[in-house]
């Protein structure tokens, strides 16, 4: 379990925090848009970027402690893959950093790139892999050293759409496999929803909401998370209210909008309404005219 | 072919035959003579000392060149453009002030005093062309350095941090391998640097000395040799310079190619 009081840090002209997060799943998902501070989040964890607070993972405090003595992996966008060196030597690094024995150390990455799918590419460099295999490499790496705490900073942002399953499957599974927790910084609502047992949501340093996949998905409470769990954001004189495209009927109702366009999508044809002053997309069959009824269901009340 | 692509190509072998035609021009004019330039004792004595004085200043060069390099690299400082302008002093400067400098500091006043008392000899001496040769030089192996340096992606030692590495075997083991060919050719640059070297030397040590003899560096003896003996001296001992430096040059290449490929 993984508590954070009170952190803080200043990076450049960037304001981390004040962060209080309770940690108490298997697997955290932190959502936020570009820039909301996720990966400083994860630095500060990790105790590779200095911050003010309190950083407490299983009842002790490690706020004070090196990255090296934190048992807290993290794992870069990038991988951070050592181009010098083997796979095999990459995936024995943290174990030969801790001085366990040669004959240990080979067991472990053998077996560790055994249930990863790896054990075909021991010898090869990083640069001879596929993003996909990259990310296992990087994964069995980490899970070598059987870390408490596994910090995946946009683990599936370099992988291809045709992979994004099986390596949502595989991450999913860590915890239960490796005993270890994770935290998985995205921007990527679907990964988040389908990944975490519990999501944060942050903004501008902050964590501005956190809770069940299905809470935060269903009942958003701001208007900053309602737009990143895909809900459209009307300003009405009685608050805020955060609607689908999905819930927003054209054809009857008591409302008219003015359509301002229409696109192709996946999912049918969306036009771009004006309501209230206010631009919405709504899904719409067929040909639509100048001017549309439309109702408006389900409205989530937001906090704006 | 475009008149863009003409413009460029006919600029660009300007530009090479600009380089090429004092060197050629020399070569031919020397090539006759190269071999009795290689059996003077004395241009041979010179060529050793200049390859001594060179490595040890390509050594002092790099072992400082390396963390000064991470430094400007890595880190953020208040004082960071007036250090950035200060190591570039070297290239601005004209090196027989560059040579003053050194004298100055580490023979005459400041720290001279107490190098003579520890016996270190600065003025016509192994020590005082090293310092003034490695001030010279070192720049260029920092900056070759620090540019490697900026292109690594600082997430490989966040990485190695949080896998158990301390910020030492961080540095040796992730760092240090992933900029070697950067730290090579600065080692070659500050070589080549300190071969070329004549202005510093004329002030400090125009001639170095070795228990009883006297030998001048490479570039004062053909620098003697064309006052004092004329242009057809000074022709032939340059043409060997010239080739032997070549030399030197490709034989490193191919020996960093080769570690590099035993590495791969």
């Amino acid at each position: 379990m993984l508590e954070l009081r009170d952190v803080r840090a200043k990076i450049g002209e960037f304001q981390l925090g004040p962060v209080d997060l309770l940690d108490d799943v298997d697997y955290l998902v932190i959502m936020g848009p570009n820039g909301a501070g996720k990966t400083s989040l994860l630095k500060v964890v990790a105790g590779l970027l200095k911050a003010e607070g309190v950083v407490v993972l299983d009842g002790v405090d490690i706020s004070k402690l090196p990255p090296e003595r934190r048992n807290v992996v993290y794992v870069p966008q990038s991988y951070a893959l050592f181009d010098h060196m083997t796979v095999f030597s990459n995936i024995e690094f943290g174990l030969r950093m801790r001085g366990v024995p040669r004959n240990e150390r080979r067991k472990t990455v053998v077996e560790v790139a055994r249930r990863l799918g790896v054990e075909d590419l021991l010898s090869r460099r990083p640069s001879q892999l596929s993003a996909g295999q990259r990310q296992r490499v990087a994964l069995a790496r980490a899970l070598a050293i059987r870390p408490r705490l596994l910090l995946l900073d946009e683990p599936m942002a370099s992988l291809d759409p045709d992979i994004r399953e099986a390596a949502s499957s595989l991450l999913r599974g860590l915890p239960s496999e490796y005993g270890t927790s994770v935290i998985h910084v995205t921007h990527d609502r679907e990964e988040a929803y389908s990944l975490g047992d519990k999501v944060a949501v942050m903004y501008e340093g902050k964590i501005i909401e956190a809770g069940r996949p299905e809470e935060i998905f269903r009942r958003p409470r701001s208007a900053v998370t309602a737009k990143m769990v895909g809900l459209q954001v009307l300003r009405m004189e009685d608050g805020c209210f955060g609607v689908r495209p999905e819930d927003v009927v054209v054809g009857s109702g008591p409302l008219k909008a003015r359509v301002l366009g229409v696109v192709r999508s996946l999912r049918g044809n969306k036009a771009l309404l004006e309501i209230f002053g206010q631009q919405l997309w709504a899904y719409v069959d067929g040909e639509v005219g100048r001017y549309v009824d439309v109702e408006l269901r389900e409205l989530v009340p937001l906090e704006c | 072919m475009s008149l863009f692509k003409a413009s460029a190509i006919s600029v660009f072998s300007l530009t090479v035959g600009f380089f090429l035609y004092p060197l050629l021009l020399l070569m031919y004019l020397g090539w006759g003579s190269l071999a009795s330039a290689f059996a003077t004792r004395s241009f041979l004595q010179s060529l050793g000392i200049t390859v001594a004085i060179s490595t040890l200043a390509s050594a002092v060069a790099v072992a400082s060149g390396i963390p000064t390099a991470y430094v400007l690299a890595r880190y953020e400082f208040k004082l960071k453009p007036l250090v950035d302008a200060v190591l570039d002093i070297p290239i601005v400067v004209p090196h027989t002030v560059v040579g003053l400098m050194v004298v100055l500091a580490f023979a005459s006043y400041g720290l001279g005093p107490a190098l003579g008392e520890l016996g270190v000899q600065i003025i016509d001496a192994l020590p005082g062309a090293v310092i003034a040769v490695s001030y010279l030089s070192a720049t260029y192996a920092i900056r070759t350095i620090e540019s490697a340096v900026r292109l690594l992606d600082p997430e490989l030692e966040n990485a190695a941090r949080s896998l158990g590495a301390s910020p030492f075997r961080a540095f040796a083991e992730v760092v240090l391998p992933s900029i070697r060919g950067a730290v090579l050719d600065g080692a070659l640059l500050s070589w080549a640097r300190s071969v070329s070297e004549a202005g510093a030397l004329l002030v400090v040590a125009y001639y170095v000395i070795l228990g009883n003899s006297s030998i001048y560096p490479a570039s004062i003896y053909i620098y003697q040799a064309y006052i004092g003996l004329g242009i057809n001296e000074a022709i032939k001992y340059s043409a060997a310079l010239v080739l032997f430096v070549l030399a030197a040059f490709l034989a490193f290449r191919v020996a960093a190619s080769r570690v590099g490929a035993k590495r791969r």
